[in-house]
């Protein structure tokens, strides 16, 4: 009763799409650094303060929110004498033991080292059971460089800058109460297993690293390939039963924090006993959960997560999956690869066009090859008429059933093909695509004209970067096929025309779907071709980002000072 | 942000698509028919005069901004008149529209379906307008600018690409079947711009109100240069006297069109564009009218409203009962009704508002003056 009930509500109410409320709307610019008072930022070197000097860090590597910056507060005991302390390093990044054995046990446990022995005493009075010691005088910083400090590699530091290039290059550094300097010190190690190349996103030039299944791993991946301090990353919690981590990451200074929120706001959302997989979460976090269609990109590759991030997009790095989710997306960043970035915009443009057709031939070639051999057989020329209508003679079924046959043939083989151990793969490729692709042309069951619509329809799909996309292409083809034998051209019209409806409904994060095309932007920067590497100036205004140029106007100095 | 609001390539391509589906249909062949082969001239003339009126309307609407032409209705003669002026316009655009649709299914099934009946094609069209109608106006919109576009660029091809059957003697005689045909009952013709009729109901729907002028601009020079195109490129390849066939009058210019021995018959081709453009003309017609009841009637849901209309529409594609019907109802109800409404019915209301407003305009500032005296 309740079902009945539910298709007259939405043959006569209209849907009212909570999903819809979120639109990524201008940004204000300007307020990137907000959170750190402006009297402070003018400064850039070390305060003898060293409260001052916390306050400085915490709102310089936003460590209130971000999940991997460490800072550790301590008690130094330098001679008898205590100074307030504190190191800064990012988990992930340094090695902890180097860190636990070789800075803060020197540092805070009593020892040889730190306690003051007779012979620094000058002279001693004694009054009223009071003892008063005049000890020979030290320097505090070579103290601790000298004696505390057991590191091979420790340098003076007074800058924040080099203090914050040298952080997010895995280094720690200490500061001590009254000394207008920090201690940096040498304590790389990146946390890894043996960190494999991508295996479905492979590219000839480039990065050749891939996530693993850590968070910490993967963050400190994207940490060691994007060195900014104003990379947050935030750890949040997903499933009640399983509490799952999830790292959200962005550019602080780029990422549109309305956008940020939102991201935030569904993860912490999601009322699940469990989420096994960030191809689970990106169906938890989707705007239109009824769509067959990705509303986020996910990638294994680390250049590729980088880039989007200082596009000014938001990743969402999974514990247990060695793939992150990127968001907010349009339908065309299902068509990039990573490969268009490392050469020449002008052959990155001739593959995106042969992706472009790629998708069109994947989606609607059976359908059209349907529609032109029974409705519109005029647009062939007659010798190919005669070929394909004698090709098709001696088989015995109509040509949908024929077309249908093929296609299911040839998913189950692709099936079948991944989910074999790897080494049975290849032959099960050989034996479905060739054996039997062969022996049912020479058994009459399909026409060999058939085969070859099915094999370019096939390798187009294998075009398709995204394997979410790619299945979506997939169950349209057999709509597209099933219109196409029903009513010709009128029939894949009509298909495509509510197809496209379709995708201007859809959203990425309050990003329409085929952005900058629908709604048209002619004034967009960003559109499908790439520009040259030097006059990528801006960044895509879809995203509404704190900083929309990425370069400036003359990006190629050293060409314009050489010609001056 | 009201997500329902269209920047000026949308707004404009929205008027467009009206005339387009009537290029794609008879317009041309009638336009030829009626003036010969002083048509080019004609549609400049024409073409002129629709940007004359087109001025007068943006004056007149100056006085009401945010405002269309139910509202100008209500401010002239209560919500009766809002009432009159919004049953005129939907029984008048589903009356148009299904009687074009209803030929265009008729071509569609001369040409490819000839064991369908009708209805069917006709439903099937009906079937997406709605459909696609509740997944929401905004989508209809940036659905249709992507048609446009391709349209558009459809029709320049049929004009490039038939370029070389072209025989530019056939302009002659310059002024076809005489100045009085061509300047003057030809007048008639500005019919052909009877997609201004959005120019009415769009202005609260810009994005910025200040679009309105450049839309309305644009949509006359852009349905002008393709009107133009279409009657040229139909003029220049069949002597005039031919052109009174009754079938698609782009589809013929397509038959003419061969690209290499590979592809001798590409018809089929555009008649996907065109058949794209129809669905989009039906959805965009459809989306309007549900937007504007919804509007007069103070509707909660705009469902119930798409499916009275696409009724509506299919209650006309019903009223004819052969092809003869069809071109009278085309060829002379369609234009007058156009004509009466467009330009008549809402310009006079328009007028008749604008003068209101300014006397009541007139009428305050007396009245501040004598305050002002009175209090000095």
């Amino acid at each position: 009763m309740s079902f009945w009930k539910n298709v007259i509500k939405s043959l006569f109410e209209d849907e009212v799409d909570s999903a819809d409320s979120f639109v990524l709307l201008e940004t204000t610019q300007g307020d990137e650094n907000k959170t750190v008072p402006e009297d402070l930022l003018k400064n850039k070197n070390v305060y003898p303060s060293l409260d001052v000097n916390l306050e400085y860090i915490n709102a310089r590597f936003n460590s209130l929110i971000n999940s991997d910056i460490k800072i550790r507060e301590f008690l130094i005991h330098v001679r008898n004498k205590e100074y307030k302390a504190f190191l800064l390093y990012i988990d992930g990044m340094s090695d902890n033991d180097s860190i636990n054995e070789f800075i803060l046990k020197p540092l805070m446990l009593r020892n040889d080292a730190n306690t003051y022995q007779e012979d620094q005493v000058i002279s001693q009075a004694i009054t009223n059971n009071i003892s008063v010691r005049k000890v020979k005088k030290f320097n505090i910083t070579d103290y601790i460089l000298d004696s505390l400090l057991p590191q091979n590699d420790v340098e003076k530091v007074n800058s924040f800058d080099t203090i914050s290039d040298d952080v997010v290059s895995g280094n720690c550094v200490l500061f001590v109460d009254t000394l207008d300097y920090a201690f940096d010190i040498s304590t790389k190690k990146f946390e890894t297993r043996s960190i494999s190349e991508p295996k479905n996103e492979p590219i000839i030039r480039g990065s050749q690293e891939a996530f693993v299944e850590n968070l910490r791993t993967n963050t400190s991946m994207i940490r060691r390939n994007l060195s900014n301090e104003n990379l947050v990353i935030e750890n949040l919690t997903v499933g009640k039963i399983d509490k799952n981590k999830c790292a959200v990451c962005y550019l602080k200074n780029i990422a549109n924090n309305d956008l940020v929120a939102e991201v935030k706001y569904r993860i912490n959302n999601i009322d699940v006993d469990y989420c096994s997989s960030v191809g689970e979460l990106e169906q938890f976090i989707k705007d239109d959960i009824t769509s067959t269609l990705p509303e986020a990109v996910s990638t294994e590759r680390v250049d590729r997560a980088v880039s989007y991030l200082l596009q000014g997009r938001v990743v969402i790095v999974y514990n247990g999956c060695p793939y992150v989710l990127v968001v907010p997306i349009t339908v065309f960043d299902f068509l990039k690869s990573q490969e268009d970035i490392n050469i020449n915009h002008v052959a990155a443009n001739l593959l995106k066009i042969i992706r472009a057709i790629s998708v069109l031939l994947t989606l609607l070639l059976p359908g059209f090859y349907i529609a032109i051999t029974t409705y519109h057989s005029e647009l062939l020329p007659t010798d190919l008429l005669f070929s394909i209508v004698a090709s098709r003679s001696s088989v015995p079924f109509m040509i949908i059933v024929e077309i249908l046959i093929m296609e299911i043939s040839f998913e189950i083989i692709r099936e079948a093909g991944l989910r074999v151990p790897s080494n049975l793969g290849n032959t099960v490729g050989i034996v479905g695509t060739l054996i039997l692709g062969q022996a049912a042309v020479e058994a009459n069951i399909v026409s060999p004209i058939l085969v070859i619509i099915v094999a370019i329809t096939g390798i187009t799909s294998f075009s398709v970067l995204d394997f979410s996309f790619s299945f979506h292409l997939r169950i349209a083809r057999f709509v597209y096929t099933i219109l196409g034998a029903l009513s010709g051209f009128l029939g894949i019209a009509v298909g495509l025309f509510i197809h496209i409806a379709i995708l201007c409904s859809l959203k990425s994060f309050g990003v329409p779907y085929l952005t900058p095309y629908a709604p048209i932007n002619v004034k967009s920067k960003s559109k499908y071709l790439l520009k040259p590497a030097w006059k990528r100036e801006y960044r895509d205004e879809w995203l509404a980002t704190k900083r929309p140029k990425a370069q400036d106007e003359i990006s190629l100095k050293w060409r314009k000072n050489k010609n001056v | 942000m009201n997500s329902d609001k269209l920047n000026a390539i949308e707004a404009t391509f929205l008027v467009i698509i009206v005339t387009l589906a009537h290029i794609i249909l008879n317009l041309p062949n009638t336009i030829l028919s009626s003036v010969g082969s002083s048509a080019i001239i004609n549609v400049l003339y024409i073409s002129f005069l629709i940007f004359i009126f087109f001025l007068i309307i943006n004056k007149l609407f100056s006085s009401f901004p945010g405002k269309d032409i139910l509202d100008v209705s209500e401010y002239v003669g209560g919500k009766t008149l809002k009432i009159i002026t919004n049953i005129l316009y939907t029984l008048s655009l589903t009356f148009t529209c299904g009687i074009l649709i209803l030929d265009f299914s008729e071509m569609l099934k001369l040409i490819y379906f000839p064991d369908a009946v009708v209805p069917f094609i006709v439903g099937i069209f009906l079937l997406t307008a709605i459909i696609v109608n509740k997944i929401g106006f905004k989508n209809v919109v940036k659905v249709n600018t992507l048609i446009v576009f391709v349209a558009l660029i459809a029709v320049v091809i049929v004009f490039a690409a038939s370029f070389s059957h072209v025989d530019f003697q056939r302009i002659f005689p310059i002024m076809g079947k005489g100045i009085n045909e061509t300047f003057f009952s030809g007048i008639l013709n500005i019919y052909a711009f009877a997609g201004l009729i959005y120019l009415y109901l769009i202005k609260p729907n810009l994005r910025n109100e200040k679009d309105y002028k450049k839309v309305g601009i644009a949509s006359i020079i852009l349905s002008s240069l393709y009107l133009l195109l279409s009657v040229a490129s139909l003029l220049f390849l069949f002597p005039f006297l031919t052109t009174g066939t009754e079938t698609l009058s782009v589809y013929m210019s397509t038959r003419a069109i061969k690209l290499g021995k590979f592809f001798e018959r590409t018809d089929a081709l555009f008649i996907l564009v065109w058949i794209f453009a129809f669905l989009s003309y039906l959805s965009v017609i459809i989306s309007y009218l549900t937007k504007i009841n919804k509007k007069v009637w103070n509707a909660k849901h705009s469902s119930p409203i798409i499916y009275i209309i696409a009724l509506l529409t299919l209650i006309a594609t019903l009223i004819p009962t052969n092809s003869t019907q069809i071109r009278f109802i085309e060829d002379h109800i369609y234009k007058y009704l156009s004509l009466f409404v467009v330009f008549v019915y809402s310009f006079l209301i328009l007028l008749i508002g604008y003068l209101k407003k300014n006397n009541y305009m007139a009428k305050r500032r007396k009245t501040r003056k004598s305050i002002v005296k009175i209090n000095n």
